[in-house]
């Protein structure tokens, strides 16, 4: 493989500036994941302390293997949404090991409203067991939750995938040899019943956890009979009478290290075999990314660059490099696994496509994983592509992108914007992890365009209702829906939402990617089948 | 031992491990120092105990007399060795052992500074009746210039105060004498600072000979068999062996019994070293210098004399009395011995010191060779200090038999991937001109085109390809499936992560 | 044919192994030795001469240090020459790659640029592409103005370039 050689003065004023920039950028991020990961109000924290009950980030810590990584899914759940009352929406999710074995933890955040389920928190959950699911991973539930958040009832309960798909997952997981395991540190109430319930081994802990269908308030309105939670559904109960549980924990500690014990006795899966040599830092420095990504996205930027400081050794075997340049495809490594990587030079011609088609196809029957670096404004427009038949070539791509077997990893480096997404394996295309990066935006079409076509649309509205509208206004207006727009566009916006897993700093992009790459292999991928090819 | 029960050996590499190893035969302690660039030396494992003294930089630890003295008095040390460099013949640094109470081991201070002065040494030679090589003192460029006329050109121009070729400069005429003179001056002053200089007689077909002696308080005094040091580079000795193959045994003795009577004139006490340069032409030796110290190539007399140099030098230093006769002495005489330098300097490019990690490492071993080494696989050759890698010394029954020893020796000497000595010093033991022990100290100059940028012969070339081929096939950079699953996965490269 | 340099001299020769049995052709000459290796040593045999020689190897990435009996030679494989990813013929003209606005002219006619250098700024599908020269030279004559429309390939800027010196 070729060395990429880079370009980058890393003592150019751009580069300074930039650097600058993005590190602020970053830090700020990083800030607001500090603040988030802190959970619910001191209060509910000392309340907490009080019941002598952990933190489940502490639980977190204490169940997975010591000195080991913990790669956390959506850190920026429910941010600014809900009036900041769900931080990380109220549960926390992450990939960590346990006893070496890579397991999905799902832990109820109880200082964030008693862990109760918002929309956002629902989300969260179905996320995280649909990354486990797509890679054959094993699945830890740390119990503290009341249930779903009544006030948003119909926004939790209903569709296909709230609350009860849990335990649909669950069970079809389970069938697939994927371990369910509970460990149930507070109330499992009503639906929060099923989850230990639904799940193949359960630990509670002894005056301190309780599961039942209803509550003991509700038990009381419904019958009149008057009873506490530890002898309606406690952890005596549930262990010994009615066997809803498996073991019986003295204490919380106890109860994470019997489940810890649990995965020990699980028997070991080999790994899919990915062509691997000895891993290999990059030339260039990751930290230089910062000064090579543009404060304003309008300014394009080599995705070589970023290549070069995220794989192994920077070598990148680069595939049809003098066709459809606009596109950059090919061969690397990163941790020692080969890869596949697609990322964006510029906007999308019917070429650019084809080659994409064509690499995807190349990855697809050499069974190598493919990295998606996004940083694009859309597929090309006018008269002449429309002629060739841009809509054609780009769907050969979607095509391609959306049956293939192989892995796929998505970082959003720069802009996500219309088709471009679709085709870049955005969210809808079902890639394993999709990450972001601070300055990142998304969206369907650029700002000054959708403001263009927003304002036109609030001034015809005005108009119609007999009004005048003076230049000012119209300026007013486009400003408005232009700053509206633009704050929607964001990766904050974005990763408050789950469109994507987090927003990640890019000098660790490179990390990211090999913590994920080897999650991925705990699932062997299969031959590829790829749908019709519009031709 | 009556005095000396703990000795503190101010020294690294090499000539440490060669010091402890004898202190452990006399029963005695070890102490050793190290830098920084030396937390995990050889040296230190040979010690009873290893205090750590300061930064790399020889001046902020090796050469700290300070915290030497310190760190020996603290761990209870009697006695401090010096070995070779570094500290070994400063007198000021033995002046302060000496103060503070501890033995010093090696000559006192007084007859240190007196011999490490050149000009000096040359008068006490003088005085005792030593021919030295015809020349003197430079006052001025007009008394340069007819004393040069008088001994005739070509004359060597040395700084005073120096040694190991620093300052010296051969002069073949008038013309550039003046200029010559001015640059030994700035040399002298630079590596010195002292910018005395003199002037002597240069000795076109020279043969650096030397004897090894040793005194005892009483003044009972041995010499041993004379080491010839002609093989140089750059004034630094490369090979050297013993008996010479350029003198005979009567010059021997006489050289013997001058070096003694020199080191006696200078109050000389312990093991030492009188070197002489010998005119072949005229068949005649002239007085050098003495080396007040132990020298890099005393384990040559070591080899033909059953004799534990150090150990003299350790018992001189207890007070004890040399109890074997020179009769004696000359009686254990036997075989012949050769040294073999090994630095970590390439010879094809000027002797270019080579750095980095010794990460292929195979010592020769077997009847009558020695290597005293500092180095083992994976040490760290630094910039810092004497490249000096190890000493690879033979003996056999004979010269003949003693070089085709050596060549073996170093045939089986396997280091890289820094270049080293051992290819030149294989070249010399297959010259010619060596093996009828036909060479002076111009031979690496005067051969320079059969010693230096040979390829090799190409006897085993099919075999070294099908070795190659072996090792691909044997660890291909793709990895077999057996390697991919013993790599390390990313989790567990990766630590306590967490984004 | 494989090539290596030995001891900085090129070598070409033919290689075929059966097992740690190796046939090596080199000009004319064919040889057959046999490698096998315990623990760390080596030992080379050659079959025909009833000889058995010891060896030893240093391997690191670029090279592969042989001593065999009292012969020592590095190996370097030739460098498997690097696709050449050609950058294709450079062109004396600056052209739109696509359709777009012109945002900004950073020299005037007559001005000297050198390669690598941005001479326009065009704006399409919401992104600024700089318009670089692929050559050193003197701006010849720019066909365009601030605001104006280009087409897809059209000629923006031709350049004179520099003489070969």
């Amino acid at each position: 493989m070729a060395k990429i050689i880079s370009n980058i003065s890393t003592s150019s004023e751009d580069f300074k500036r930039r650097y600058e920039f993005n590190k602020k950028k970053v830090e700020e991020i990083e800030a607001i994941r500090e603040e988030l990961s802190k959970g619910g109000p001191p209060k509910a924290h000392e309340v907490n302390k009080k019941r002598g009950k952990l933190f489940c980030r502490e639980r977190i810590e204490k169940v997975i293997d010591k000195d080991s990584p913990f790669l956390e899914i959506g850190p920026y759940a429910g941010y600014d949404m809900y009036n900041n009352s769900a931080p990380c929406g109220g549960i926390v999710t992450g990939i960590g090991r346990i006893h070496g074995r890579e397991v999905m933890i799902i832990a109820n955040d109880q200082t964030v409203k008693g862990g109760t389920y918002h929309p956002i928190t629902i989300k969260k959950h179905v996320r995280a067991q649909r990354i486990a699911e797509e890679n054959n991973l094993h699945c830890l539930y740390l119990v503290d939750s009341g249930g779903v958040f009544l006030p948003m009832q119909d926004e939790v309960y209903p569709d296909k995938e709230h609350f009860g798909n849990f335990f649909y997952n669950q069970a079809v997981m389970s069938s697939k040899g994927l371990l369910q395991v509970a460990v149930v540190t507070g109330l499992g109430t009503a639906g929060g019943a099923y989850v230990p319930a639904m799940c193949d081994q359960v630990i509670m802990v002894k005056n301190q956890s309780a599961i039942f269908i209803g509550g003991p308030p509700l038990v009381k309105a419904a019958t009149g009979e008057e009873i506490d939670a530890e002898t309606l559904g406690g952890a005596d109960v549930h262990t010994r009478i009615s066997g809803v549980a498996d073991y019986l924990a003295n204490n919380e500690e106890e109860a994470l290290r019997k489940a810890r014990e649990i995965f020990l006795n699980l028997p070991r899966r080999k790994k899919y075999e990915l062509d691997r040599v000895e891993p290999e830092d990059p030339v260039y420095d990751p930290e230089e990314i910062y000064g090579i990504i543009p404060e304003d996205l309008s300014i394009p930027f080599d995705v070589h660059e970023i290549i070069a400081r995220i794989v192994d050794a920077s070598e990148f075997e680069e595939f049809k490099p003098l066709y459809g340049q606009t596109l950059v495809t090919g061969f690397a490594r990163i941790g020692g696994y080969l890869v596949g990587i697609i990322g964006n030079n510029g906007v999308i011609f019917p070429e650019s496509a084809q080659k994409a088609t064509h690499f995807i196809e190349l990855c697809s029957l050499r069974k190598v994983p493919i990295i998606f670096l996004q940083n694009i404004t859309g597929f090309i427009i006018g008269k002449q592509y429309e002629h060739q038949g841009m809509a054609k070539d780009g769907a050969k791509w979607i095509t391609a992108v959306s049956t293939t077997s192989v892995p796929k990893i998505t970082v959003i480096i720069g802009n996500s914007y219309g088709a471009g997404n679709y085709a870049m394996a955005g969210r809808g295309y079902n890639p394993r992890f999709l990450w972001m990066w601070p300055n990142s935006k998304i969206a369907v079409m650029g700002p000054q365009q959708a403001a263009d076509v927003l304002t036109m649309v609030k001034v015809n509205q005005i108009k119609r209702e007999g009004k005048d509208v003076s230049e000012d206004k119209i300026k007013s207006i486009r400003e408005k829906v232009m700053k509206d727009y633009e704050m929607k566009s964001t990766a904050l916006y974005s990763s408050a939402r789950l469109w994507d897993d987090g927003i990640i700093d890019p000098k660790k992009t490179r990390e990211y990617l090999m913590l994920a790459l080897e999650i991925t292999l705990n699932k062997p991928i299969e031959d590829t089948k790829f749908g019709i090819f519009r031709m | 031992m009556k005095k000396i029960n703990k000795v503190l050996v101010a020294n690294r590499g090499e000539i440490a491990i060669r010091v402890m190893k004898t202190l452990k035969l006399l029963g005695v302690k070890s102490v050793a120092v190290y830098s920084e660039a030396d937390r995990t030396s050889k040296h230190l494992s040979y010690a009873n105990e290893a205090y750590h003294i300061g930064e790399a930089e020889a001046s902020k630890s090796y050469l700290n007399m300070d915290k030497i003295i310190d760190v020996a008095k603290k761990s209870g040390c009697d006695a401090i060795h010096p070995g070779y460099g570094f500290l070994a013949e400063n007198s000021i640094f033995a002046k302060k052992v000496q103060n503070s109470g501890l033995i010093w081991i090696g000559p006192s201070s007084e007859c240190m500074r007196s011999l490490g002065d050149k000009i000096n040494s040359r008068e006490i030679a003088k005085a005792a009746g030593i021919p030295t090589t015809p020349g003197g003192t430079i006052e001025s460029i007009d008394q340069a210039k007819k004393l040069a006329g008088e001994l005739g050109y070509p004359v060597l121009i040395k700084a005073s105060a120096g040694g190991g070729g620093k300052g010296m400069r051969i002069v073949q005429d008038e013309g550039e004498l003046e200029k010559a003179i001015e640059l030994a001056r700035q040399e002298a002053q630079a590596a010195f600072a002292d910018p005395t200089v003199y002037i002597e007689k240069y000795i076109v077909d020279a043969h650096h000979i030397e004897i090894q002696f040793l005194i005892d308080k009483e003044g009972n005094s041995l010499f041993f068999p004379e080491r010839e040091c002609s093989v140089q580079r750059r004034y630094q000795k490369i090979i050297e062996e013993t008996p010479s193959p350029t003198i005979d045994r009567e010059t021997a003795i006489k050289m013997g019994k001058a070096a003694i009577s020199v080191s006696k004139k200078a109050g000389y006490e312990g093991a030492g070293t009188v070197e002489f340069i010998y005119d072949k032409t005229e068949g005649k030796f002239y007085f050098l210098e003495v080396n007040a110290r132990i020298q890099v190539e005393h384990p040559v007399t070591e080899e033909v004399t059953g004799l534990d140099l150090i150990a003299y030098q350790i018992y001189i230093a207890d007070g004890q009395t040399i109890s074997i006769s020179q009769e004696s002495l000359n009686n254990r005489i036997s075989g012949h011995a050769i040294e073999s330098r090994i630095y970590a300097e390439d010879p094809d490019s000027d002797f270019m010191p080579s750095i980095g990690k010794v990460e292929h490492y195979k010592e020769p071993f077997g009847v009558g060779m020695r290597v005293d080494s500092g180095f083992f696989k994976g040490s760290e050759v630094s910039i810092n200090y004497d490249p000096l890698i190890a000493k690879l010394i033979v003996k056999a029954p004979n010269r003949e038999m003693a070089i085709n020893r050596m060549y073996e020796a170093l045939s089986s000497y396997h280091i890289a991937p820094i270049k080293t000595t051992i290819p030149l010093l294989k070249r010399v033991f297959k010259h010619k001109k060596f093996v009828e022990g036909d060479y002076n100290t111009k031979f690496l100059d005067l051969y320079k085109e059969d010693l230096f940028s040979q390829s090799s012969s190409n006897k085993y070339v099919s075999e070294g390809l099908a070795l190659l081929e072996f090792v691909k096939q044997h660890k291909s950079t793709y990895l077999i499936t057996d390697e991919i699953t013993s790599l390390p996965l990313c989790w567990d490269m990766l630590g306590k992560w967490r984004g | 044919m494989e090539k290596v340099i030995i001891n900085g001299e090129t070598l070409e020769y033919e290689i075929s192994s059966q097992n740690d049995l190796y046939t090596v052709t080199i000009g004319d000459e064919s040889k057959k030795i046999s490698v096998t290796k315990y623990g760390e040593e080596y030992l080379v045999f050659d079959p025909d001469k009833h000889s058995f020689v010891s060896a030893d190897v240093y391997k690191s990435k670029d090279k592969v240090i042989v001593w065999i009996e009292d012969e020592e030679f590095t190996i370097e494989e030739e460098k498997e020459e690097e696709f050449a990813s050609g950058e294709g013929q450079a062109e004396n003209v600056i052209k739109a790659p696509m359709p777009g606005v012109i945002k900004e002219i950073k020299f005037k006619e007559q001005d000297t640029v050198k390669k690598g250098d941005t001479v326009i700024i065009l704006e399409s599908m919401k992104v600024l592409h700089e318009l670089k020269t692929q050559v050193d030279g003197t701006i010849k004559s720019i066909s365009v103005k601030p605001g104006a429309q280009a087409g897809p390939s059209e000629v923006l800027v031709e350049i004179e370039p520099e003489e070969e010196k």
